[in-house]
């Protein structure tokens, strides 16, 4: 039984791996992730021009096996969202995806989900620049399990996405 | 979900007189008559006129300057007349360009509050933006001569300087970090025009400005992942004031790492 979960950075070598992840038991919000990491995540990270808003990846595997992955997860410095007009600093949640085959599977008593939510933190934490306290995050109206881990992250309070549609931010201070 | 390659905005090519005044009397509270002095004086354009409206209404309306006017102002403050005259004629020029006008109609059919961020931009606007800040660069011509703007990029440096370097590599000039970052340009790679004010003998003034400047990423504008620009208002932005405000002095929360093995470069 796994104790523990390797958290290590993305890199454009994983793009292999990712095409294979799988996340999606089938509802179109999950597919939506998926495809996301599948095939849109690497060069989001990697992208010529990225590096201004500080994309971050990160891969959660077993200790044993850096291939094995169990989940994604990944951010950057957090723009679009203002109060009033003033910018709103600090991260967002790009993505945090859970392996379908490894859903439902505690480590340390822990959702891995939750997991890769610390993991974000820990790494933005470390970032250079100081970046603002807001956390906040895009789900789908559909996505109660990604609602469910704001709730439990501290990410309660919802403002809606004038051209999103089926969509809110989570916004928090954790 | 669609997925297109446009090039991202970073910086807007307007700015408001706010940000204007702010350049002039940095810490000043904003006197409308004393802006007013710095219109008639040729100091900065007229600007371009903007409406605003919201539920579909009128809601005002407030004036866009080309960004040159910044740097304008800058010359201004740094004794130097002439540059700050032509800057104010490009400025002008600019403000003339018809699509300047295009851009404000549009942000006037968004409903816009404030200036939304330029990652947020799409379509016909995200076109005219990007077109803005082309000709708005277009006037910082590169150039060794007293007093001429000079291209420059940030490179690293160490205990608190960094070095900008021309692209010809004939200039190469440190820079406090600290003073980059007052301009949001302190990030190695970074782009800023130099003004050089050359005092004879080893002696010299530097005073870099930001550079308007496009980025390029691939941009979703549909579904989960892209540009979703919020800014609350009313309510709700009182909402997260509050919580701004009660969180004040207490300390970020920690990650808790149990279960999780951190990779060394973490």
């Amino acid at each position: 039984m796994t104790t523990e979960l390797a958290v290590r950075p993305l890199t454009p070598e994983d793009s292999p791996l990712l095409t294979q992840f799988t996340c999606s038991t089938g509802p179109a919000h999950e597919d939506e992730v998926q495809q996301f990491v599948r095939a849109g995540l690497i060069g989001w990270t990697f992208a010529p021009g990225a590096a201004d808003d500080d994309p971050r990846g990160r891969v959660l595997h077993p200790p044993d096996d850096p291939d094995d992955v169990w989940a994604v997860a990944a951010h950057e410095r957090l723009s679009g969202l203002s109060q009033d007009g003033v910018p709103m600093d600090g991260t967002k949640l790009e993505v945090i995806a859970v392996a379908a085959a490894v859903r439902g599977t505690r480590v340390s008593g822990r959702r891995i989900g939750d997991l890769a939510f610390e993991a974000v933190l820990a790494d933005a934490a470390g970032r250079p620049g100081a970046r603002g306290p807001w956390l906040a995050a895009l789900v789908s109206d559909e996505n109660a399990p990604s609602q469910a881990l704001c709730d439990r992250q501290g990410l309660r309070t919802a403002l809606r996405a004038p051209n999103r549609p089926g969509y809110h931010w989570r916004v928090g201070l954790p | 979900m669609q997925k297109v390659d446009v090039p991202a905005v970073s910086e807007w090519p307007f700015v408001t007189r706010e940000d204007l005044w702010r350049a002039y009397r940095p810490g000043v509270r904003f006197s409308e008559s004393a802006f007013q002095r710095l219109r008639t004086q040729g100091l900065v354009t007229g600007g371009v006129r903007a409406a605003r409206r919201a539920g579909g209404r009128a809601a005002g309306q407030q004036r866009l300057f080309s960004r040159l006017n910044l740097l304008a102002v800058d010359a201004h403050r740094s004794g130097h007349a002439e540059e700050a005259a032509y800057l104010c004629g490009r400025a002008a020029e600019i403000e003339a360009d018809a699509r300047m006008a295009e851009s404000a109609r549009l942000l006037a059919d968004s409903e816009w509050h404030h200036l939304p961020p330029p990652s947020a931009l799409a379509g016909r606007l995200a076109e005219l933006v990007t077109e803005m800040c082309a000709l708005t660069d277009r006037w910082h011509r590169p150039s060794h001569d007293r007093h001429s703007p000079v291209s420059a990029v940030v490179k690293g440096g160490v205990d608190g300087f960094a070095v900008l370097v021309s692209p010809d590599q004939s200039v190469r000039i440190m820079y406090s970090q600290a003073k980059l970052a007052s301009i949001n340009r302190a990030r190695p790679g970074e782009q800023v025009y130099l003004y050089i004010l050359d005092l004879g003998g080893p002696d010299e003034i530097v005073r870099p400005r930001p550079a308007v400047r496009l980025l390029h990423r691939p941009v979703q504008r549909r579904g989960l992942y892209g540009p979703a620009p919020v800014d609350a208002t009313g309510a709700a932005a009182s909402a997260l004031r509050d919580m701004l405000a009660e969180r004040q002095g207490r300390p970020r929360r920690q990650a808790d790492l149990t279960g999780l093995r951190l990779a060394d470069d973490n």
